[in-house]
């Protein structure tokens, strides 16, 4: 499945997986997931300096990491699409460096929302800081080291998703209140689109799939914001 | 009932003092934001430490405590940023 260029397996096969009328329309959704996780952090952080309640502040930066994931994961995409139109000129190198550059960049955006899914499941559910390094420690090396970091990231994306989810509509079902439901059911759907990208492999359809569902997700989260902030 | 989570606390001691504007002596404080008087003292402590209170002794030696303006922002978006936190369950 994976093919070895310059000594690196390319994860190419399994990251260019978008049906060619999607493309452009997912990096636009996957701007608007850059857009709307920076507003929360933004929020956050404001919410932090007024308060100084150090949640706050943590909750923040992990809303920081993931955006920046997604950053990368613009980067890789937009690379993806004005690499489609290299073939009729490409020479092997070209497609080599373009392979290897796609892997890379698929390792930073898992690394980044690895950290930012684990920050935001240590502010939710407090627990020890020890615990947290033990995570990070034994998520990020596994999953920069393994012979296909793309299936062991959406597992371990998929387990902190789950357990984010769990903890969100838990704190629905205490409280009944609109924003906090929103927030749970946009986590349940961001678990959702991950188990969905992780079959995407099988499906050009799930790709599409998890994108909708991520993005109403998204949409559901800039909801609560502005359900919060309107006095 | 139940337990009231910090930034309550924290609302209640610093709406007491705006309350009785410009400045509040501990014994008002005390009585408005139902604390025991070690709780309280760690508090207001801690919200001198960050700058939210000030304390202020006249010439009889007598602490009295008034608003910062970061106290005062505090008041002002204390519900957005509760509905914000109440939202994630943080």
């Amino acid at each position: 499945m994976l093919k070895k260029v310059r000594g690196v397996y390319s994860p190419v096969a399994l990251t260019h997986f978008s049906p060619v009328w999607f493309r452009g329309y997912d990096l636009v959704l996957e701007v608007s997931f850059v857009i709307i996780t920076f507003l929360v952090a933004f929020f956050a952080v404001q919410s932090y300096r007024r308060t100084l309640h150090k949640q706050l502040l943590f909750f923040s930066v992990g809303f920081l990491f993931v955006s920046a994931a997604y950053i990368v994961e613009v980067l890789i995409n937009t690379f993806i699409l004005l690499g489609a139109t290299c073939p009729v000129g490409c020479t092997l190198e070209m497609v080599e460096e373009l392979l290897s550059t796609q892997y890379y960049g698929l390792l930073l955006y898992g690394a980044l929302m690895l950290l930012g899914l684990t920050i935001l499941l240590q502010t939710a559910l407090r627990y020890d800081s020890r615990l947290f390094v033990l995570i990070v420690a034994l998520t990020v090396p596994a999953f920069l080291l393994s012979k296909n970091p793309f299936t062991l990231f959406n597992i371990f994306a998929s387990v902190m998703l789950a357990m984010l989810s769990w903890h969100f509509m838990k704190n629905y079902w205490g409280c009944r209140n609109r924003n906090a439901l929103l927030v749970g059911v946009a986590f349940v759907l961001l678990l959702f689109g991950n188990v969905h990208f992780l079959f995407s492999i099988k499906s050009y359809l799930l790709y599409v799939l998890a994108h909708i569902l991520t993005f109403v997700a998204y949409l559901l989260i800039l909801a609560n914001l502005y359900f919060v902030t309107r006095r | 009932m139940k337990k009231r989570e910090r930034l309550e606390i924290i609302r209640d001691i610093l709406s007491a003092i705006n309350e009785k504007g410009p400045e509040a002596l501990p014994t008002h404080i005390l009585y408005k934001s139902n604390l025991s008087s070690q709780m309280l003292k760690e508090y207001l402590s801690e919200l001198q430490q960050k700058s939210f209170i000030a304390e202020i002794r006249d010439k009889r030696g007598k602490v009295r405590y008034s608003l910062t303006q970061r106290g005062f922002d505090f008041l002002k978006d204390y519900e957005v940023v509760q509905r914000f936190i109440d939202s994630y369950g943080l």
